[in-house]
């Protein structure tokens, strides 16, 4: 099965109407502001309790509104009166200080690790998604300033831009390696693979083009991350972080009706929102709209043994006995048939003819396994006590 | 907390798909047989329709039947257990009493495919199974060489068995393509199969290495016998086209739940069928066991399953 990815496949920047409101997601982030608080645009709203996830800032100017569990929605009216937050200068910064300054900006730091070789990543994630191409056509010096910013950061003894095969663009002076048009290479392990002929080698790093967009963002106004561009169909908007999806959809002519998705991402490994209220991530790259019965439905059908997961798979592992595995509930054997290897890339379940959910047993045999080794590793502390 | 205005369908990915379904494959086999089934009748006239018919009603009926006392709901696939008695039907001869023809389907889709929990579970093809259980049972009814007497054509693989090869030493290829020969009343459209399985290839409802790995296992192994001794071996020509080489090639052993699934498995697999098809052609008692065959290599599936790539990052 080849997905082609869009090289030079023609896209535009469209203007998006400016959202009333946006709803800030909180992963592990605790909330820095009540409901009432007026804020600034760039102000901290949650700080992060993860190391190398970056605190969330909102990208509004307005007053808070809902702050729940897993959101908080700033609605863009008023907060003039709050406090401007400071511009830092990134410049001055201490390369030590380098990555808690990035953090407190909102950049999510867990990537950026000293590395032999630095790939940055210009391939499309997935056929349809112009984004990439977009942000290299239209933000050379962003990126420019993001590359030099992540180079001070990672210390590479070489840098890569990697490209879909059939692109012309480039970045500076970047030697540019050109992958085959085809999903999943733009996903990191196989864009590696591409680009260095070895696989899961060590000392390799890989940067998307959205976060070389935003490092050069937080570089040249010393500010916290704002915005991302999404794809939506042909068009791509400049959206600030925490836009309602209904905005995006709106302002592409788009209606979503009863019991359709909303993919954040791309069809094959993106995430369905969960009501049209449902802000953008920072990593959110494009948007899709799929009507409901566009597909036929997903079922409990027994594993038929076709095979064609397993010929689609690019990471060479048996997609059909992990799901039979998880669906039987024997976590343990999954790890027989090399599920750590999984790139989550959803081409088993894009081929399944009885439409298992395949991607989803394997991800819950994943999450099982984890559990069980968590709970094995306390076990093994307690004893030792 | 107020419920949305639009509810959103929330599901893990991936939210597309390549439109293939089981169904889909299923009709398209069937549409697969459809030249072979005309030639059959053009051959065996209605007793050949009729069979047929039996075949697949029995089938259908039985896993309807079976699911109703295993308490499970009919499978929606229920075009599966037509095929199942479609094919069945294939390598009967056109004589075949009705009851028999009704018990030996429902005795493919019982023995075959619901005993195991249904589709997907059975280690072996479901036709190829209940045909074993027939021959060996009733040998007399299932040889079209004792019971179609009213008719001109020759059972050439018998020939070859109990008159040797100075019998079928003038075997004209296009009347065996054509289907002129005693055999499985479907199984012997050879043509007809090959358009049908070449359909199946192009569609890409079953993966060419089967098929392709049989017919070479079949002609390279009887190519090794003729060149042996030729007055004792008939030509690989002959092997491919008499019988139900074609048929098994293209209809019984890419069977999926039985078949291994990655690539070197598939080849070693078909080149095993055809092999071990004629060894039994050569040295078994029967002139033509490609079900036997077929079954005994469904043995190996699991083992030639584990044959395969090291997964990405090498261990």
């Amino acid at each position: 099965m080849t997905l082609e990815l869009a090289t030079n496949a023609p896209h535009n920047f469209a203007p998006l109407t400016k959202p009333a409101n946006v709803r800030v997601k909180l992963l592990c982030h605790e909330p820095a502001v009540a409901a009432g608080d007026p804020v600034q645009a760039g102000a901290l709203v949650a700080v992060s309790v993860k190391p190398g996830v970056g605190h969330m800032h909102s990208s509004i100017t307005g007053t808070v509104g809902e702050v729940a569990g897993d959101y908080i929605n700033i609605i863009g009216e008023g907060g003039e009166q709050a406090e401007k937050p400071e511009t830092r200068d990134i410049a001055a910064v201490r390369d030590r200080d380098l990555p808690a300054t990035l953090q407190e900006l909102g950049i999510d730091t867990n990537g950026m690790v000293k590395a032999e070789l630095l790939i940055v990543n210009g391939v499309p994630p997935e056929a349809g998604i112009t984004s990439y191409s977009h942000i290299l056509q239209d933000f050379q010096s962003e990126l420019i300033e993001g590359l030099n910013l992540a180079q001070r950061l990672m210390n590479p003894g070489k840098t890569i831009l990697a490209l879909a095969q059939g692109s012309t663009q480039k970045l500076n002076s970047v030697p540019v390696v050109h992958v085959p048009p085809i999903y999943p290479n733009g996903l990191p392990p196989m864009l590696i693979k591409a680009v260095t002929g070895k696989e899961n080698p060590k000392d390799v790093a890989v940067l998307g083009m959205l976060e070389l967009f935003h490092l050069g963002r937080v570089a040249a106004t010393g500010l916290p991350v704002a915005e991302t561009i999404v794809t939506v169909g042909n068009d791509n908007y400049r959206a600030p972080i925490g836009t309602p999806v209904q905005n995006i959809l709106d302002t592409a002519g788009l209606n979503a009706a009863e019991g359709d998705r909303v993919v954040m991402g791309g069809p094959l490994h993106g995430c369905a929102a969960e009501s049209l209220d449902q802000g953008l991530d920072k990593t959110t790259c494009a948007l899709a709209l799929i009507p409901k019965g566009s597909y036929p439905p997903v079922t409990d059908a027994p594993c038929i043994s076709c095979g064609e997961c397993v010929l689609n798979c690019p990471a060479r592992i048996r997609p059909d006995l992990i799901s039979r595995c998880a669906e039987f509930k024997f976590f343990q054997r999954a790890r027989e048939y090399s599920l750590e290897a999984c790139m989550e890339c959803g081409l088993c379940g894009y081929v399944c003819p009885t439409r298992r959910p395949v991607l989803q047993y394997i991800r819950l045999a994943k999450h099982e396994l984890e559990l069980l080794d968590s709970a094995k590793k306390a076990k093994e502390k307690g004893g030792e006590q | 907390m107020r419920p949305p205005e639009t509810v959103l369908t929330v599901s893990a990915p991936p939210h597309a798909h390549c439109g293939k379904t089981f169904a889909g494959m299923t009709i398209e086999t069937l549409l697969a047989l459809v030249p072979a089934l005309f030639m059959a009748v053009v051959h065996f006239g209605f007793p050949a329709l009729r069979v047929m018919a039996l075949c697949a009603s029995a089938a259908v009926l039985t896993e309807a039947a079976c699911s109703r006392m295993m308490d499970r709901k009919p499978a929606v696939d229920d075009f599966n257990a037509l095929l199942i008695g479609v094919l069945f039907a294939f390598l009967l001869p056109a004589s075949t009493p009705w009851w028999f023809a009704a018990l030996g389907s429902a005795l493919c889709v019982i023995m075959g495919k619901m005993i195991f929990g249904g589709i997907g579970g059975s280690p072996f093809s479901p036709v190829a199974l209940g045909w074993a259980i027939c021959m060996i049972s009733w040998p007399e009814i299932m040889d079209a060489n004792t019971t179609m007497l009213n008719t001109e054509l020759t059972a050439y693989l018998a020939h070859l068995k109990y008159f040797g090869t100075e019998s079928v030493a003038g075997f004209d290829p296009l009347a065996l393509l054509s289907g002129s020969q005693l055999g499985g009343l479907g199984a012997v459209q050879v043509l007809a199969l090959l358009v049908g399985g070449a359909y199946l290839v192009l569609r890409k409802i079953i993966r060419p290495h089967i098929p392709l790995a049989f017919l070479a296992g079949v002609y390279l192994t009887a190519l090794a016998f003729h060149l042996g001794d030729a007055n004792a071996y008939a030509p690989p020509l002959f092997h491919i086209l008499a019988g139900s080489t074609v048929f098994g090639a293209f209809f019984l052993a890419p069977d999926h739940s039985s078949s291994p699934s990655g690539h070197a498995s598939m080849v070693i697999f078909g080149l095993l069928v055809g092999i071990l098809l004629m060894i039994i052609r050569v040295y078994g008692i029967y002139p033509d066991g490609m079900p036997f065959a077929v079954l005994l290599a469904n043995l190996c599936t699991p083992l030639l399953d584990r044959i395969g790539p090291k997964p990405f990052g090498g261990r």
